[in-house]
Parts: C-alpha cells; sequence; structure tokens
C-alpha cells in the first residue's frame, strides 16, 4: 500500500484498527404491501438510523401487494438497502441485504479513517492501490459480531408465505454461520395479537436448533402497522433504548 | 437493486486510465452489477465491461481473474477503473468479450443429448478441478454461467463474482445449485460444495430446466423421472447429489470412465451393426450366384 507509506505508515493494518467487540446492529423487514396502521414507518426507520441501527427492507411481490414500493422509502430512511423480489428469492435476497449492510458499516468506518489519516477516502485512492485496503475491510466484514432482527409481516395476506419466509431464514442462518464474527438473530411479527403492536417469535439466538423451534410459532394474522413494529425492535435490538451509538473507531 | 440500464452508444470513460467504452448492448445481470458489451476505440476492439456499485466486489473479482489469468477457460481481464454516471460513482472493469451462447440460453432452445450433456459437464468438472488446483472454490456453477462456443467448439466460465477461498463463507449462490438450500451441506466452500452444483448442472442440462429446491426425497424422485439418463448415469448423479465425492477430480474420473464405456458401447453396436449387414449382403450375393449359375446349367442343357 503504497500511498499509505509515503504517508510514513507501512502497513495498512496499523493504520485501520476497529474496536473488537464492536457489533453490527441491524433490522430486515419483510413485507408484501404497504403499513395501513401506526404512523410513518419511514420516521420509524430514521429514528431506528439515528440509534445506530441499519433498516433493510425486503418488499414480496405478489399480483394483489399494494404500496409495496413504500419499502424502497423505508430502506432509504433506515440507511439500508432494500429489494422488490419474488417469493422464492427471499432467502438470497435476505443474504444479500445483510451481508451488504455489514460491508456498508465496514466500508464507512474505514473510510472515516482514511479521511483522517490520508485526507481522503477509498475511492480516491487509485483502484490499483485499493488491494490491502480492500483486503481489510473484508477481513473486518468477516469478524464483526452481528446483531440482526428479522421483522417479518404476519398479517393475513402472508399466510400462503410464511412457510417460505421460515425456510429463508434458516437459509440466512447458514449464511451468518460461516463469518467468524458472533450472530444472535431474532424474530420478530407484526401484528401482535391483543392489540399489540408486535411480538417476539425468537429471541437473540446463535442456535440453530432453538431458532427452527421458535420459527414453529410463526403465524399470519391482522393489520400491518409497519411504523410502529420497527419501533418495537429497535427497542429490542438496543441495549439502551434511547441511543448510545454502538459503532465506535478508534486510530492506534 | 440499482440498474443502470445504459443505453447503446453511450460512453463510459475511466476516471484514472482515461479509457472510453462505448456501450453496444447489456449481456447480463446479476447480483453485484451488469455487463455489457461494449467498444473500446482506442484498441479497435469488442470488450465486456462489468459494472456496479460495490467497489469490494468489484476489484476482488478483478483480482481473482488476473490471478487465474492463462486458464484458457476464463475470460482474460483488461483494466479496473472507476467511472461516474448521473453522479454516482460506479466500478468497472474490461475484460474478454466472449462470444458464444450460455447455457441456459442454449437449452431453451435445443434439447441436449446424453453425450453432450455428460461431455459439456465433464469438460467444467476439468475447469473447476484445475480452480480448486489454485485454492478457489467457483460456487455459483448453472447453465447460464458457461458459455459454449460453437465455432472452436470452446468452453469459458463467465461470471466470477461468487469465486472465493477454499474454507470461505459461500459469497453468492442460486437455490437450485445450492447444497444447503437443499438441506445437504452447509455454506462452506469446499470442494464438495463445487461437486453439488456440478451435479446439479448435468441433471439439469438432462432435464431441460432448472427445479425449486427440496429435500432428499426430491432428489430421489428427481432423478429417478429422468428419462434420458442410464442406470449408470443416476448413479452418477446419486452420489453426486449425496456429497459421495469428495473432490472433482473423483466426480471427474467417474464421469469419465462412464462416457468411455458408453462411447465403446456404441462403437461395439455399430461394428455388430455392421457384421450383419456384411453377412447379409453376402449371403444375398450367394444366393444370386447360385441362381445365376442354375440357370446358365439349365440353359446350357444341362439338366
Amino acid at each position: 500500500m503504497h500511498i499509505l507509506k509515503q504517508y510514513g505508515y507501512p502497513k495498512a493494518e496499523e493504520v485501520l484498527i476497529v474496536e473488537k467487540d464492536f457489533e453490527v446492529k441491524q433490522i430486515v423487514l419483510v413485507t408484501d404491501g404497504h403499513s395501513n396502521t401506526g404512523g410513518d414507518p419511514c420516521a420509524a426507520a430514521a429514528n431506528a438510523e439515528k440509534n445506530g441501527v441499519i433498516v433493510n427492507a425486503i418488499g414480496i411481490a405478489s399480483p394483489n401487494s399494494k404500496g409495496i414500493e413504500e419499502v424502497e422509502q423505508i430502506a432509504l430512511a433506515g440507511g439500508g438497502c432494500h429489494q422488490i423480489v419474488e417469493l422464492e428469492e427471499l432467502a438470497s435476497s435476505m443474504i444479500m441485504l445483510t451481508q451488504s449492510s455489514i460491508q456498508g458499516t465496514i466500508e464507512g468506518i474505514v473510510n472515516k479513517q482514511l479521511r483522517q489519516i490520508m485526507g481522503k477516502d477509498i475511492e480516491n485512492i487509485p483502484p490499483n492501490d485499493r488491494c490491502q485496503i480492500i483486503d481489510l475491510i473484508d477481513r473486518l466484514q468477516d469478524e464483526v459480531n452481528l446483531k440482526v432482527v428479522i421483522l417479518i409481516d404476519t398479517s393475513g395476506s402472508m399466510a400462503d408465505k410464511l412457510l417460505v419466509a421460515k425456510e429463508s431464514i434458516l437459509s440466512l442462518f447458514k449464511s451468518l454461520e460461516t463469518r467468524k464474527g458472533k450472530n444472535l438473530i431474532a424474530v420478530m411479527g407484526f401484528p401482535g395479537r391483543n392489540g399489540r403492536t408486535s411480538y417476539t417469535i425468537s429471541g437473540f439466538t446463535d442456535d440453530l436448533e432453538s431458532l427452527k423451534q421458535n420459527l414453529e410459532g410463526l403465524r399470519a394474522e391482522g393489520a400491518t402497522p409497519t411504523a410502529l413494529a420497527i419501533r418495537d425492535s429497535l427497542n429490542f435490538i438496543s441495549d439502551e433504548p434511547k441511543g448510545g451509538l454502538l459503532l465506535k473507531e478508534q486510530i492506534i | 437493486m440499482n440498474e443502470l440500464h445504459l443505453p447503446s452508444g453511450y460512453t463510459i470513460t475511466g476516471r484514472w486510465s482515461g479509457k472510453k467504452f462505448i456501450i453496444i448492448q447489456i449481456i447480463g445481470r446479476g447480483g453485484i452489477g451488469e455487463v455489457y458489451r461494449a467498444y473500446n476505440p482506442e484498441q479497435k476492439e469488442e470488450v465486456a465491461v462489468k459494472i456496479g456499485r460495490n467497489l469490494s466486489s468489484m476489484t476482488k473479482e478483478y483480482e481473482c481473474l488476473k490471478m487465474l489469468k492463462g486458464i484458457s477457460a476464463v475470460p482474460e481481464v483488461y483494466c479496473l477503473d472507476d467511472c461516474k454516471i448521473q453522479n454516482k460513482t460506479f466500478y468497472f472493469f474490461s475484460m474478454e468479450f466472449i462470444k458464444g451462447q450460455n447455457l441456459k440460453f442454449l437449452m431453451a432452445n435445443y434439447n441436449f443429448k446424453l453425450k453432450e450433456a455428460l461431455y459439456m459437464t465433464l469438460l467444467v468438472a476439468a475447469l473447476l478441478n484445475r480452480l480448486h488446483s489454485f485454492g478457489y472454490v467457483y460456487c455459483d456453477l448453472k447453465p447460464e454461467n458457461v458459455v459454449y462456443n460453437r465455432e472452436n467448439r470452446q468452453i469459458k466460465l463467465i461470471d466470477f463474482g461468487g469465486i472465493v477461498e477454499k474454507g470461505k463463507g459461500v459469497k453468492e449462490f442460486t437455490p437450485c445449485f445450492d447444497r444447503a438450500s437443499w438441506k445437504m451441506g452447509s455454506r462452506w466452500a469446499d470442494e464438495k460444495y463445487d461437486v453439488f452444483s456440478l451435479t446439479m448442472f448435468l441433471y439439469v442440462l438432462l432435464n431441460g430446466k432448472s427445479v425449486l429446491p427440496g429435500d432428499k426425497n426430491k432428489l430421489v424422485t428427481m432423478i429417478n423421472g429422468l428419462k434420458k439418463a442410464t442406470p449408470q448415469t443416476k448413479e452418477l448423479l446419486k452420489k453426486g447429489f449425496f456429497q459421495k465425492y469428495n473432490d472433482t477430480t473423483e466426480f471427474f474420473c467417474d464421469l469419465k470412465r462412464l462416457i468411455n464405456k458408453q462411447s465403446r458401447k456404441s462403437v461395439l453396436k455399430k461394428k455388430a451393426n455392421g457384421d450383419m449387414v456384411l453377412n447379409m449382403v453376402f449371403l444375398f450375393s450367394l444366393v444370386l450366384t447360385s441362381v445365376f449359375f442354375v440357370m446358365a446349367l439349365k440353359k446350357l442343357g444341362m439338366i
């Protein structure tokens, strides 16, 4: 990495250090329609992002799904990515979005440090000199701890899609388990029962068997209060509900 | 997500190299970007340009292809660069434009014969074996990613976006060809991962279309339902799906044996048929001669 050498840094790794026990937190929203009760989901997503939690959104396209474009706005506000997919692509999409949010977060941290060290981010380093930094991003992406809430729309229209959704969550688990970092996955459904906005299907776990067991509780009924549900999962994912930024970076 | 839809005639200019590429048409769209057929006016040649928003994956794919340079079935890469389109930065690299048709396209218009499917799979097996010897697992094998050129009868693999070092996690996959989606193993990239995809590749060539993943029982039903396959081919598919091959070499050897046996059998059959025809001709001529002989004798009044 000769540019860093010019600046007196022999190795990129010595200057780009990310604190070891930080974690990437994200919510993956899965829905087949637009929110129809309980406020603005974009505002809720923006609030999550402000609290250091990325919101990704997946829309499942079906002939009777209306207002599915809403997922784009939600993801935009939540600092994440979105995709509108066919039901069969749900698993691939979940994996793709989760991975690219991790990558995005790490890239953001590395870029911030590069700007401090060299006054420019990776984009402004010539392509052939980027390798070493990219290797580092790649490694950190693999090692960072991850906490993710799958927030799944279990309103009436999702009934025939939940079996695939269940398989997709298990598929996501199989992809994440190849990472070096710790993965905690929780699954929440919305709307909840008895007037609640959402309910926990599976608490945070890194165990496939208990996840499998908990997913048996996935059932569909009711309306679609997306905003309240995002708020609930933000509270669920945050250790301290009111803020406390989760990504710390440091230069040594 | 972030689909570009660059129109034909659009020119992209590399920020660092200054190289220009004039878009001809789109030839593929994948998880991390789009591939266009393009013209490089400076070199006066046609190239393929892969372009996308993800800096890491674009750079890594380029680096990997550079490393695998020299393997004939891997496209050669030329330059890695960035460009601005509608004020957003995109990352791209140019590479050899590969003539031919991908097998998914071919499959839609042509019914693979057993022999052809086996031979095609053998070629891909040899290629994967080569990649494995470099320490890589390809991971995203499917008919779309194999291009066949009728003119020189060669195949090439395209799209190396999913390739990873052995022992890492699989980055990109297609459920039908992914053993984890079939609950037949993990998503750790090992040689056996590619063997499963390769077996499915052969199955899909024979079946004529890909399938949605299911479980073990579905695999067995699928194999049994294949009309084109011989019992030996079915055995190979079964061993491939059930992870009985430890690496592509074992798969390759079994497949080669199968192909040899089958071609030997058909040669013998032809030979046998040929012998029969010869015998018939000989007999016929014998009868003719004797009739002629009898007639000649009659004419001479000897009988």
